[in-house]
């Protein structure tokens, strides 16, 4: 399905929302349901607590659909709502316990992978993002729109408030700086010898 | 050249990765080329790297379970924050009981202090049990008393005027509950007080008369000759 093909069947399934279809909400978010999940979790750090905050996104932007204008895409829209939710249980979170707070300090900061331990991840892998985290927080926010959160060109455009060529050229330059940073402080040339 | 190319710069093809390199290759120069192929080869290892992140750090979600459970929140009336709030405080109320009562050093203490409390908490609800099942013979009973008593037949408003609600005042209806509650008092002896207090009160002869013939029957399953007598002297009085 191209994208004005998916554009089309989600206007289609919110105006059905909106004449009182509560079936096509469940299709709607049905196909973004994991990646809004794996958001939560990487802003909680806790299953449950990202299932219940997801739950309580989705239930909210259901009461707010009727509103939504369609100026942005409905993924952007929910996954937004989705974060803020997360924010608010940080919040209830830090007013609970200090030592939660602390815990989940590195998380945050939002845009820095922290791999867990107990995740096996290959050589190559470990060391671009390591690589990634080690950019500056502009650079690395963006790629991990592009490449952990698997948003689109359009999609950061938006969460980002920039037009797609800036999206691009913003890109260009963070896997320029990354490829720099393999070259000079990394692996160097050999990295992309066979090119 | 295909129509795509048209749309697009030369520089488009170094900076985007997702447009085809191969058909602008020789419209670029070699140091554009070299830096277009290594973005595409960090586009590529970036795009394994993190599927690999994603593979080994996402949790698991029971789809069908979390689809159900938002479908009825959706079907719930929307009472704002109230359901969420009440949420978290039943869990923070039950986290503290839990800590206190199960983790505790002192919980079998507490354990006999909850089991004192809730005693007695239930020993004034056990013993207005007991007590209740009584008073509900003795109501029973006296209901039962006035239901069977004798009706005259044509009498229409007997039923009601017996029970003491349709015709008298709510204070009326209080004093014959209170006699009702009097322990010992003849449920008969009762209905002739009440009979007698109606009569007081009666305006037309006919109510007068029912009243009466009611009476007459009442006085002479008790026995009395003198209000018997007397009861249908009155009675003659108003047929002539």
């Amino acid at each position: 399905m191209d994208v004005q093909e998916q554009r089309n069947r989600e206007r289609d399934l919110i105006e059905r929302i909106k004449g009182g279809d509560a079936d096509a909400y469940m299709d709607l978010v049905g196909a973004y349901r994991t990646r809004l999940f794996r958001k939560a979790c990487s802003i909680l750090n806790d299953a449950e607590d990202a299932e219940d905050a997801l739950q309580e996104a989705l239930l909210t932007a259901y009461r707010a659909l009727p509103r939504f204008r369609g100026e942005s895409g409905i993924y952007t829209w929910l996954y937004r709502i989705v974060v803020n939710k997360c924010r608010d249980h940080l919040r209830s979170r830090k007013s609970g316990s200090e030592e939660s707070l602390e815990l989940y300090q590195p998380l945050l900061s939002d845009d820095r992978v922290a791999v867990e331990k107990n995740v096996e991840l290959s050589d190559d892998a470990g060391y671009l993002i390591e690589k990634v985290n080690g950019l500056e927080r502009k650079y690395r926010q963006i790629l991990l729109y592009r490449y952990y959160e698997d948003f689109s060109y359009e999609e950061i455009a938006n969460l980002l408030q920039v037009n797609i060529g800036t999206v691009k050229s913003r890109l260009f330059k963070a896997r320029e700086l990354l490829k720099r940073s393999i070259v000079r402080n990394g692996r160097g040339e050999d990295y992309f010898s066979a090119l | 050249m295909s129509q795509e190319y048209n749309k697009y710069k030369p520089t488009d093809y170094v900076e985007d990765p997702e447009l085809p390199l191969a058909e602008v290759e020789s419209q670029l120069g070699p140091e554009q080329l070299k830096t277009a192929r290594r973005s595409r080869q960090l586009d590529a290892d970036l795009k394994r790297a993190f599927a690999e992140l994603r593979a080994g750090t996402d949790r698991p979600l029971d789809g069908a379970a979390f689809d159900r459970r938002l479908r009825e929140a959706i079907r719930e009336p929307d009472r704002g924050e109230v359901v969420y709030l009440s949420e978290v405080r039943r869990r923070e109320v039950k986290d503290r009981l839990r800590e206190a009562f199960v983790y505790s050093e002192f919980r079998y203490v507490r354990y006999g202090v909850a089991a004192v409390l809730v005693a007695a908490l239930l020993s004034p609800v056990w013993m207005r049990y007991l007590g209740g099942s009584a008073g509900e013979e003795q109501i029973a009973s006296g209901e039962l008393a006035l239901k069977s008593a004798p009706v005259m037949p044509g009498a229409a408003q007997s039923e009601d005027d017996l029970a003491g609600d349709v015709m008298a005042p709510p204070e009326y209806s209080q004093n014959q509950d209170r006699r009702l509650e009097q322990p010992g008092v003849d449920a008969a002896d009762v209905q002739i007080r009440i009979l007698e207090e109606k009569l007081g009160r009666a305006r037309t002869d006919s109510e007068k008369l029912t009243l009466l013939r009611q009476l007459e029957e009442l006085y002479q399953r008790a026995g009395d000759a003198a209000k018997l007598a007397a009861v249908r002297e009155s009675i003659r009085k108003i047929d002539r």
